[in-house]
């Protein structure tokens, strides 16, 4: 019995460790598969969650003892894919994820993560809730907009 | 995770090519560091070959300025090889603007070598 690919929804969770980041975004693109995205659309979504789950290593447990599972949820909707992320790290600071930045042609070393992500996504939504973070994001499938 | 990366000196040109297929977050301290080995006896202009390189994330593009700061003012860093993932990221952070970007390495070595 297969699903209509316009409903495939999967979930996936990791400890909180960079080493995880690679083998679960091959497992999350691996689960897409069936819903034929494009090359670009593709390089977007990976690109999206790495950046995602690169911030919540590196920033909510940092140096954490412990590494608590991050869960993430993909749902595909029309010509768009809804990507959840919780995590039980440290809060963003003021409760709110850094503001768009206009990519400058200037040299930088850091501020690409969330860069890549307002640029490749709409509606970004942040919320802490029950000691948790939540992360929601928008991810336009199909267009050139994007881009 | 180790990175795989070798560097071939000549004169003018100093050719460094990441045979891994991805710089991420998992090996851009590492990469940074390696290449800066690799290219502590470089004269002058130093190719970055990504043509194996699949994927970059922000770290690994943080990497790479990191090196292009270090290597100058006297060392120019320039690329060869972006894949199309690699090349969106470059374009999306207007990086492709602060790199000369050659199609192949070999377009690179005709023009600095």
């Amino acid at each position: 019995m297969n699903r209509p690919a316009a409903r495939l929804a999967l979930c996936a969770r990791m400890k909180a460790e960079a080493q995880q980041i690679r083998p679960t975004l091959a497992r999350l693109l691996g689960g897409l598969s069936p819903l034929s995205l494009s090359a670009e659309d593709r390089d977007a979504v990976e690109i999206v969650l790495a950046e995602a789950l690169n911030n919540i290593v590196e920033h909510a447990y940092g140096a954490a003892r412990v590494a608590c599972p991050v869960d993430i949820m993909c749902r595909h909707g029309e010509r768009a894919l809804d990507i959840r992320i919780t995590d039980g790290g440290r809060p963003m600071p003021d409760d709110c994820p850094p503001p768009r930045t206009e990519p400058t042609p200037i040299p930088q070393e850091n501020g690409f993560g969330w860069m890549l992500i307002h640029t490749l996504t709409d509606d970004v939504s942040y919320s802490r809730r029950r000691g948790k973070n939540h992360l929601a994001m928008r991810l336009p499938l199909g267009g050139q907009g994007a881009a | 995770m180790s990175m795989e990366l070798s560097a071939e000196n000549e004169e003018r040109l100093c050719v460094v090519t990441v045979q891994d297929r991805r710089i991420d977050a998992a090996v851009a301290l590492e990469f940074k560091e390696r290449v800066r080995q690799l290219t502590e006896v470089a004269q002058r202009a130093v190719l970055l070959d990504l043509s194996q390189v699949e994927f970059i994330d922000s770290s690994g593009l943080g990497a790479i300025v990191s090196t292009m700061k270090h290597l100058s003012p006297d060392r120019e860093l320039v690329l060869s090889g972006l894949t199309p993932t690699v090349a969106r990221v470059f374009k999306l952070t207007r990086m492709d603007s602060v790199f000369a970007v050659y199609p192949t390495r070999e377009a690179a070595v005709d023009d600095l070598g």
